[in-house]
């Protein structure tokens, strides 16, 4: 394997690794401790708002953190494949 | 959107836990890859919103001591949940302003400034409740030191001071609290310690507080208790070293609390006659303040604060206390040398207002003067010790009044006599208590009581000491001015001719009593109107004082049917005293003929002037 082929595989992990902090993020599950048992009102309906924002922005982020592993394991491919083609 | 407001304190303390540790969490999501910038870039503006805009708001809820000590938790939660999101943004906006001004930016001034225009009262409520009375005060100190910026200063302190007609529950007694150790650690620490006291003034804020309608008394009732107790443990309540200047010298609500601190905030207390009675309830404070103390603002403050304890507008509900206070007062009072030169003419009115609201107890006094002294002093922290007095021509059975030793009302009385305002308010208590007693007198013979002719030998008798007494001691009180007594005097003589607004043919005390005060407003606006006219036109006839109080009675006794006029005289009950002397002589002199040769009593004539003679004769002896 190339050396840069390498060093894409292991961008592309550690991207994923970070797409799945994001996944796993505690913020996400603020939602659950934040119910109207808790905090019921229009200054609580707007945290949950932001919450649920924050949700969203970050399940996107984790989404593009994916988008941007699949780039760079599919320009691993490509450089590995070039290698290839020069070798032979 | 939820259909009610409300909050778990549990459940909120651990949704604050969570946010903490979600905010941790969000700040080590970091990578240096360049495809991870963008997702980072997310984590970290999601970071920053929960941070400074959520995770505040619940640590306010649950861990902020300063705010749970004023019980304010539920009341913040609530506040801020029903704010709009604009008002919410205006909210944080405020606080961060007022943090940067209280860490010494001066600049944050206009932005406090221009985001409390903005606040709604909804707003405001949550702005205060953020900022804490602790906070408040500091802030409201600090915008009155002058950075060559005093305009904007001075109007963002005042619209700081308008925010408080929407504060929370409990948060103006608080702020009281807070004004208190605030001047507190400045009293009881030398100037080194406490550096920053030495560019601020607590004092002028304080006083600059005091002003506002919201406040009122109790705030300024915690703040005296404690500068009092200061000057008795030999503390200096106002060391030298410190500010003198403050931005809000002349914004103040009266008294300025730097000159003195305690005549200041004497003068709020008394606002609230409740207040001051219940200040006045503590025996060893209001002998202080009364007896003991020495004041520089011509005891304007001190006597406004004795005037509402003993004479406040809501005295007939609480008589017996304010008859308590008013007989410690003039006891106290006539202990200490009070120069006259020095008197306020605010002061002189509070001792009028005093007199006149016990005028009950000063004919007391005029009439059997031993009843009234020496007092003992141990009995001046007992109110049961106050005899019960009964005057039926009053409708006086049983009721408690207070003593003034004969020394006291003397001293009261010359107070009064120190500024025409006073002679006048004066003037009018008597008019009522002369013409509550003529009508009452003229009542109780028509109940053809055994012995009427006592009756009314005795309430014509105390008419002249009472008329007597006064135009005594008000003229004898300026002697070392004869043109200022030989006015006031006739000032005092003739204005028995001025009509009493109030309700007369009052029977009892608790009529005449609250009489005085709408008094007051008619005679200040008499004042403001017609000073020179009035004084003029009542010096014209300023020797008719024994005749207009004996034709007081002949009206009473007439309108009552007691005695009869015969028919055809130009001569009724209810014309005025000026209209009387102008009848015609030989209906003059028919009309008392008829009136001294009643069938049911004999009426003196000369009762009144000859008591009144009486009264004066000590005075013109010991002249």
């Amino acid at each position: 394997m190339e050396p840069e082929t390498r060093r894409l595989l292991d961008r592309r992990d550690a991207v994923n690794r970070l797409a799945m902090r994001f996944d796993d993020c505690s913020v996400l599950h603020l939602l659950s401790v934040a119910s109207e048992d808790v905090w019921s009102g229009p200054l609580a309906d707007s945290f949950r708002s932001d919450l649920d924002g924050y949700q969203q922005r970050l399940g996107g982020a984790a989404e593009d953190l994916r988008h941007r592993a699949r780039r760079l394991d599919q320009r691993a491919s490509d450089v590995e494949a070039a290698a290839l083609r020069r070798a032979m | 959107m939820s259909g009610y407001i409300g909050f778990s304190p549990d459940g909120v303390a651990t949704l604050r836990t969570r946010t903490s540790e979600a905010v941790t969490d969000l700040s080590g999501l970091t990578h240096d890859d360049p495809e991870a910038a963008p997702a980072i870039v997310t984590a970290r503006l999601i970071r920053f919103s929960i941070e400074t805009t959520w995770l505040p708001r619940l640590t306010a809820l649950t861990v902020d001591t300063s705010m749970t000590a004023w019980g304010a938790v539920a009341q913040l939660i609530r506040l801020l949940a029903a704010l709009s999101a604009a008002q919410s943004g205006a909210v944080d906006g405020a606080q961060a302003a007022a943090q940067r001004i209280l860490d010494g930016n001066h600049e944050a001034v206009a932005e406090l400034n221009a985001v409390l225009a903005g606040l709604d009262p909804a707003a405001a409520a949550a702005f205060l409740a953020e900022l804490g009375p602790d906070d408040y005060f500091d802030v409201m100190m600090r915008l009155g030191q002058s950075d060559g910026n005093d305009v904007m200063r001075l109007e963002t302190a005042t619209q700081l001071r308008d925010l408080l007609a929407y504060a929370p529950d409990g948060f103006v007694d608080e702020l009281g609290a807070a004004t208190d150790a605030r001047i507190h650690d400045w009293t009881t620490a030398g100037d080194e310690s406490i550096p920053i006291m030495t560019e601020l003034n607590p004092l002028a804020t304080a006083d600059f507080i005091a002003a506002s309608d919201v406040v009122g008394a109790a705030f300024s009732a915690g703040l005296v208790t404690m500068l009092v107790s200061s000057e008795q443990a030999g503390r200096n309540v106002i060391p030298t070293g410190f500010r003198q200047d403050s931005l809000f010298a002349g914004a103040t609500s009266g008294t300025s609390w730097v000159d003195d601190a305690v005549a200041g905030a004497l003068g709020q207390i008394a606002t609230d006659p409740v207040v001051a009675r219940q200040m006045f309830s503590d025996t060893d404070f209001a002998r202080y303040v009364v007896l003991e103390r020495d004041y520089g603002d011509g005891f304007t403050g001190m006597m406004a604060f004795v005037e509402s304890a003993t004479a406040g507008p809501d005295v007939a509900t609480a008589w017996d206390e304010s008859s308590l206070y008013a007989t410690q007062s003039a006891f106290w009072l006539s202990q200490r040398d009070i120069d006259m030169a020095t008197l306020s003419d605010e002061a002189s009115v509070s001792a009028s207002q005093i007199v006149a609201t016990h005028m009950v107890a000063a004919e007391v006094t005029i009439a059997v003067p031993e009843r009234s002294a020496p007092l003992d002093p141990a009995f001046l922290d007992d109110p049961t010790g106050l005899a019960p007095h009964t005057d039926l021509a009053l409708g006086m059975d049983g009721v408690v009044v207070a003593i003034f030793e004969p020394v006291g009302l003397d001293l009261l009385t010359t107070m009064a006599a120190q500024s025409d305002e006073g002679i006048l308010y004066l003037r009018n208590g008597v008019n009522i208590l002369q013409q509550a007693s003529a009508d009452g007198t003229a009542e109780l013979l028509c109940q053809h009581p055994d012995d009427p002719q006592v009756i009314l030998d005795r309430a014509m008798d105390m008419a002249g000491h009472l008329e007597g007494y006064f135009i005594e001691t008000v003229g004898h009180s300026l002697q070392a001015d004869a043109a200022a007594a030989d006015r006031r005097t006739g000032l005092w003589i003739s204005a028995l001719a001025l009509p009493a607004p109030a309700v007369l043919g009052a029977t009892g005390l608790g009529l005449l009593a609250p009489a005085v005060g709408p008094s007051r407003q008619w005679l200040t606006a008499l004042l403001a109107n017609e000073q020179d006219a009035t004084i003029a036109m009542m010096n014209l006839d300023a020797q008719h004082s024994a005749g207009r109080l004996t034709f007081l009675y002949a009206q009473a006794l007439m309108e009552a049917g007691v005695i009869a006029v015969p028919p055809g005289l130009a001569v009724d009950y209810d014309m005025t005293f000026d209209d009387f002397m102008l009848v015609p002589p030989d209906d003059f002199r028919m009309f008392w003929e008829a009136v001294a040769t009643s069938e049911d009593v004999s009426f003196d004539t000369f009762a009144i002037p000859d008591s009144q003679v009486l009264e004066q004769q000590p005075a013109f002896e010991a002249a």
